[in-house]
């Protein structure tokens, strides 16, 4: 019995242990994909949050202006991207969001609904910067972060 | 002026905008209702009842990128409160401005732009943008209110140093408002606001010199009470030394151009869940006859539950008005003693009395929660509890100004929308 009861903690760590690094995995698959012809070959976690909370207008050390685009509000790449990346939960982006765009500051992030269309829009868009889960971005796009 | 202006825009804007997807239209409401607890006070259009529309306010904007480099915003915001004698609910004009942005980091905005005197200065009416019903009245004070907006333009610089993102902002420009039956004119504005963010922490600091005028009806027969003293025969004959000073006091009972220093700063530290801030202002004028001097601040603290999350703000507010002049003409009771001349006494009693009303000193705690019931709407209560100071009421108006009531207690709610 008391063998047993070890064997089932063990199993159960074993799942804890594998549902963790899966998890981790998940988070990891999140990238920053960028145009071919950008100049820019890596951004830092702190540049990509400037980025795309509009506190930076320009790539760094360029003088490239950002298009940043956002998968759509009720996606799960956009909530896992603000949540692990940009560190903001839904209901802070939006108070953050409201008080930017009230502001006169000009631009959001433009809104493009569907992955695929994201993709296409990076690919012939030199500007233009977007998140995307690792497993759906093609040699279309240059990976930016994590570099 | 601006309205007719405002209205072209929207008329050009809206029958152009058909398909186009560089234009943006947006907005923001809220419905707010509160009350106060005794009959003979006042407070922000709350009476001994509820009602629905000192919190209220509908605004429309409108953004266009019309170039790379070029773009444009308006806004218009409908008030259920102002200070200014207008119907309620009439249109004002809140930002109408073009954007010109050289390079990525740096913007210059020419027009009706907003004046960074506040942590949400940008976003005063958009209720959403902050944890409570509204804003602390001990640092966003309501005689601040006519220079809330500014005609002119500021630019705007985003830099970083390391891991600390810093925002410079300089502005320049002229107001003018109605008030409480004053006529109040910025003549000029300039001033520099200064943003920090780090890690969790968010820093402001704004100062800037404004040249005020203010028009006063009310005091006009106090001024003209003064200046018939000065040349009174009985008082130059018994004291020209009196007379001087009513010339003296006669003439500061006008106020124009007045130069006044506005300093202010916000501190935000939101580690987690939980949201650490504060802001204190610093309201001085370079006179210190018929003049405005004030202070206050808040500290405020909230934890977010899930979509709860429940507040409780602190906060002093001191305003000091005309202490110069006051002081100055109870003083001339040592020159022309009190019982000589019941006009003048009378004249001294009442302009003492009247410049004396404008003093405040309260202090007032808040407990309230938020509730995100929506992604973009949230639900809003809160009491307010205000401690009279010295004899005064506070940010209240009280019917009876000789009743002094030691204290007053505000309920209100709100559901702010963005859309």
């Amino acid at each position: 019995m008391a063998g047993f009861t070890s064997k089932s903690l063990t199993l159960v760590k074993v799942a804890a242990l594998a549902s963790s690094i899966l998890a981790a995995q998940a988070q990891a698959d999140m990238v920053v994909i960028v145009n071919p012809e950008n100049p820019i070959t890596s951004l830092s976690k702190k540049d990509v949050q400037r980025l795309f909370l509009g506190r930076m207008h320009q790539f760094p050390d360029t003088n490239i202006k950002v298009e940043s685009i956002d998968n759509s509000e009720s996606s799960e790449e956009y909530e896992r991207f603000y949540a692990t990346i940009i560190n903001m939960n839904k209901s802070k982006l939006k108070r953050y969001r409201a008080y930017y765009l009230f502001s006169g500051k000009g631009r959001l992030p433009t809104q493009i609904e569907n992955t695929q269309k994201i993709l296409n829009y990076i690919s012939t868009t030199k500007n233009a910067i977007a998140y995307m889960d690792e497993a759906n971005i093609n040699n279309t796009v240059k990976v930016v972060y994590p570099d | 002026m601006f309205r007719v202006i405002l209205a072209g825009i929207i008329f050009l804007l809206a029958m152009s905008s058909h398909g186009d997807d560089d234009w943006r239209f947006s907005g923001f409401a809220s419905l707010g209702a509160g009350r106060i607890y005794a009959d003979d006070q006042r407070a922000i259009g709350y009476e001994n009842e509820w009602s629905f529309d000192s919190d209220s306010v509908l605004g429309l904007q409108l953004d266009k990128e019309i170039s790379e480099q070029w773009g444009f915003t308006g806004q218009i915001v409908a008030n259920g409160f102002n200070y200014t004698g207008e119907e309620l609910y009439t249109p004002e004009l809140e930002w109408l401005l073009l954007r010109f942005e050289p390079t990525g980091d740096m913007q210059f905005r020419f027009g009706r732009v907003r004046n960074p005197l506040y942590l949400y200065s940008t976003t005063l009416e958009v209720g959403y943008t902050y944890p409570w019903v509204r804003p602390s009245a001990n640092a966003y004070p309501s005689f601040l209110d006519p220079f809330k907006h500014l005609d002119g333009m500021d630019f705007v610089y985003n830099t970083s140093h390391g891991d600390v993102d810093v925002e410079y902002q300089i502005f320049a420009g002229r107001t003018s408002a109605e008030f409480r039956e004053l006529d109040i004119t910025a003549h000029s504005v300039f001033g520099a606001n200064i943003i920090t963010r780090w890690s969790d922490f968010t820093w402001r600091f704004n100062t800037e010199i404004l040249d005020v005028s203010i028009l006063a009806p009310t005091t006009d027969p106090l001024k003209d009470g003064f200046e018939a003293a000065a040349s009174n025969a009985l008082i130059l004959a018994l004291s020209p030394q009196a007379a001087e000073e009513f010339l003296y006091i006669s003439n500061n009972l006008e106020s124009r151009h007045k130069q006044v220093n506005y300093l202010s700063t916000s501190f935000m530290w939101e580690p987690g869940l939980w949201v650490l801030m504060s802001e204190v202002m610093y309201f001085r004028n370079e006179d210190n006859n018929f003049s405005n001097d004030a202070d206050g601040f808040y500290i405020s603290l909230s934890y977010q539950f899930n979509d709860i999350t429940p507040y409780v703000t602190y906060g002093e507010f001191h305003n000091y008005f005309s202490d110069g002049i006051t002081d100055r003409i109870t003083a001339t009771e040592s020159l022309i003693p009190v019982g000589l001349d019941q006009n003048l006494d009378g004249l001294r009693d009442l302009t003492s009395a009247s410049l004396k009303n404008y003093n405040t000193e309260q202090e007032t705690i808040v407990l309230g929660f938020r509730y995100d019931f929506h992604v973009q709407a949230s639900f809003k209560f809160e009491v307010e509890y205000f401690n009279f100071i010295k004899n005064t009421s506070g940010s209240f108006f009280v019917e009876d100004p000789t009743a002094n009531p030691d204290d007053g207690l505000m309920t209100s709610f709100v559901i702010d929308v963005v859309f």
